[in-house]
C-alpha cells in the first residue's frame, strides 16, 4: 500500500478506488471448485481471462458440460508450474451457468481450492514460451507438451483522446522512453520521469515474467534493451496485473501528464477499454510506416495483424501433459484446443430443453474476445519478435473471423466485402474456393 | 468501412493548464508527431476466397519502393501495399547512431 501510494502519488486515491472497486464485484467463494461439473483445472496469462471466462460460460451449459476452473498467472511462471507439476493452491474461477447466473456481465464467481491444491491441466501462456528464462525453459520434462494457440497481439496504450495529437510510436521511440532516456532523447511526448519516488508514474509496465512484456520487448529492441531492463513502474507477483496499467494510463486522462503517459497492453484487453485507452499505431524495425493492429483505428478486424503489417504479436500456447501420441492425455484438454485452434468446426449446443437454447461455432468465443485463430493469419512466424513468413491455413476463416468482429457483415454487408467474401450454403455453394462457416474462403 | 481518423491538432482540454503543460502541448505542435493516411478502397480480407493484391503506390523516386505489390520477404510483408490506414512519424530524436542505428543502452 505505502509503495502503491508513493508511486501514484496524487493518482493514487483514484487508482485505489478503482481497483477496489473492481476487486469488489467478484463474490467470495462458495463452492469448492472440485464439486463443480467436470471441472478442468488451468493457470492462465491474465490476458486471457475474459476468453476462459466467455468460454467457460457456454461449455458450463452445453451439452456435454464441463466447468472451466482457471486463475491469473504470469505466462513463464505458469510455464515452470506446468513443467514441474507445481499444484495450484490459491482461490479459483469460474463461470457461472445459466441456472447460476441467467443473466451476466463477465464478473467470474470463484471457488475454493482443495487442501494443498491441484496440479492444473492446462496452462495457456499468453506468448512463446521459449521466450521464458532458460531455467523455466530447461524444466520441460518428456510428456508434456506445448501447442500453438490463438494469436495475442500487444501494444502502446495512451489516455483516451491522446491520439488525435500523437497517432503513433516508432521503435527508435519506444526504445529510448522503455530504457528511460525518453527526455534525453527528445521523444517528445514522453519525456517525463518514468516512475519518479512520491509522483506520479507516466510510463506502465509489466514484469519480465509476463507476456506483455517479453513479447513487446522481442518487438522493440530485444539484444539491446532485453525485458528485464525496461524502465518503469510496476507491482510486483500476483499483483503485477493489467488492470494497474489500464488504471494508470487512463488516469491521465485530461490532466497536464496526459500526452506523457504510456503503457503496455495486451490488444485484446484494449478492445475492452476503448471509451478509456487509445492504442498508438507502431512502427518496427524497417517499417516505413505505423499500423494500428486494426485496418483503422475505429475498426476491429485486426487486419493489420493478420497480414504483418503490425508487428508486436506471439501466439498463445497451452501446455499440457500428452500421451504416446503426442496429444494431450486429458479429453477435457483436448476438446479445448479443438476449439481455440479452430482447424475444424467446433459447435457448442445447449442441452435439449434448456431454458435459453444456444447453437454457436465455439470460435466465434475465440473471435469476439480479440484472439485472432491461425485460420484467419496471412503471416507466421517462430518466436517472439522473429521475422514474419507468409502463411497459408489450410483451412482459412478470416471471412467468418470479420463477420465475429463486425456482425453487421452478416446481415447487411457492404457490396465490395461481399465480393471478396461471398456468403454460401448447400443451397448455394461458391463459385470458387470452399465453403466454410457460411462464407467462400481460399480453399 | 470505418473511416479514418483524422489529425485535429491539439484539442483543448477543461480547466486551466500549468504553464510547463502549455510549454509542452505547445513542443507537440513543432514536433513531427506523424500524420494518418486514411484509407482509399475496400480492404481485402486476409485469406478471402476473392482477394486480389491491395492497391496502393508501387515505385517511388529515390529510397526505394514505398511499398511492396507482391511481398515475400519479411521487409516486404511489414512495408507491403495496403489500404489499411498509416502513420508517417518522423521524429526528430537525439543520440541516434550516424546511420540512424539504435545507441547501446548506457
Amino acid at each position: 500500500m505505502r509503495t502503491f501510494v508513493r508511486f501514484f502519488g496524487p493518482l493514487a486515491p483514484a487508482l485505489l478506488v478503482a481497483t477496489a472497486a473492481r476487486a469488489q464485484g467478484v463474490d467470495p467463494p462458495e463452492v469448492d471448485c472440485a464439486t463443480l461439473p467436470n471441472p478442468v483445472f488451468i493457470e492462465a496469462g491474465d490476458t486471457q481471462m475474459r476468453m476462459l471466462g466467455d468460454l467457460g460460460r457456454a461449455l458450463r451449459d452445453d451439452a456435454e458440460p464441463m466447468t472451466l476452473v482457471y486463475l491469473p498467472r504470469s505466462t513463464c511462471t505458469l510455464a515452470e508450474n506446468l513443467f514441474t507439476a507445481k499444484r495450484t493452491t490459491e482461490v479459483m474461477r469460474y463461470a457461472p451457468s445459466r441456472a447460476e447466473r441467467p443473466e451476466w456481465d463477465g464478473t467470474p464467481l470463484q471457488c475454493r481450492n482443495a487442501e494443498g491444491g491441484v496440479p492444473p491441466a492446462l496452462g495457456v501462456g499468453a506468448t512463446f514460451i521459449s521466450s521464458c528464462s532458460e531455467t523455466v525453459r530447461g524444466l520441460q520434462p518428456p510428456g508434456v507438451a506445448v501447442f500453438r494457440g490463438p494469436v495475442q497481439g500487444y501494444g502502446f496504450v495512451v489516455p483516451e483522446g491522446v491520439l488525435e495529437r500523437v497517432p503513433g510510436i516508432t521503435r527508435e521511440e519506444a526504445y529510448f522512453v522503455f530504457s528511460g532516456r525518453g527526455r534525453e532523447a527528445g521523444a517528445l511526448p514522453w519525456v517525463e520521469e518514468p516512475a519518479p519516488a512520491g509522483g506520479t508514474p507516466t510510463v506502465f509496465l509489466r514484469g519480465p515474467t509476463t507476456s506483455t512484456l517479453l513479447t513487446v520487448a522481442a518487438n522493440v529492441a530485444p539484444e539491446l534493451l532485453p525485458a528485464a531492463r525496461w524502465v518503469g513502474f510496476r507491482l510486483e507477483g500476483q499483483d503485477d496485473r493489467s488492470s494497474v496499467v489500464i488504471n494508470g494510463v487512463a488516469s491521465a486522462a485530461g490532466t497536464p501528464l496526459d500526452a506523457a503517459t504510456i503503457g503496455i497492453l495486451g490488444v485484446e484487453l484494449y478492445d475492452r477499454e476503448r471509451d478509456r485507452l487509445d492504442l498508438l499505431a507502431y512502427q518496427a524495425a524497417g517499417q516505413r510506416y505505423a499500423y494500428y493492429p486494426d485496418s483503422a483505428p475505429g475498426a476491429r478486424d485486426k487486419r493489420n495483424l493478420r497480414d504483418g503489417h503490425y508487428v508486436p504479436w506471439g501466439y498463445t500456447e497451452y501446455i499440457a501433459r500428452v500421451g504416446e501420441d503426442g496429444l494431450p492425455v486429458d479429453p477435457k484438454v483436448r476438446r479445448i484446443l479443438d476449439i481455440v485452434r479452430g482447424r475444424s468446426v467446433v459447435r457448442l449446443r445447449s442441452a435439449p430443453g434448456a431454458a435459453a437454447p444456444f447453437d454457436v461455432d465455439a470460435l466465434e468465443i475465440v473471435a469476439t474476445n480479440g484472439l485472432v485463430p491461425e485460420c484467419a493469419m496471412g503471416v507466421r512466424r517462430d518466436f517472439d519478435g522473429g521475422d514474419l513468413s507468409l502463411y497459408e491455413p489450410e483451412a482459412p476463416c478470416g471471412c467468418f473471423f470479420e463477420t465475429a468482429q463486425d456482425p453487421t457483415l452478416k446481415t447487411s454487408p457492404p457490396p465490395e466485402w461481399s465480393a471478396l467474401c461471398p456468403a454460401c450454403s448447400d443451397a448455394a455453394p461458391c463459385a470458387a474456393g470452399v465453403c466454410r462457416r457460411g462464407y467462400c474462403e481460399a480453399r | 468501412m470505418m473511416a479514418a481518423r483524422r489529425s485535429t491538432g491539439l484539442p483543448r482540454r477543461g480547466g486551466s493548464l500549468r504553464p510547463a503543460a502549455l510549454a509542452l502541448l505547445g513542443a507537440l505542435a513543432i514536433a513531427a508527431c506523424g500524420a494518418e493516411e486514411p484509407a482509399a478502397n475496400p480492404i481485402a480480407p486476409v485469406g478471402a476466397a476473392g482477394a486480389g493484391g491491395a492497391g496502393g503506390s508501387g515505385g517511388a523516386a529515390g529510397g526505394g519502393p514505398d511499398c511492396f505489390m507482391n511481398p515475400k520477404t519479411h521487409r516486404e510483408i511489414i512495408n507491403a501495399c495496403t489500404n489499411a490506414v498509416r502513420v508517417k512519424r518522423t521524429p526528430n530524436l537525439k543520440g541516434l547512431n550516424a546511420d540512424g542505428s539504435l545507441p547501446p543502452p548506457p
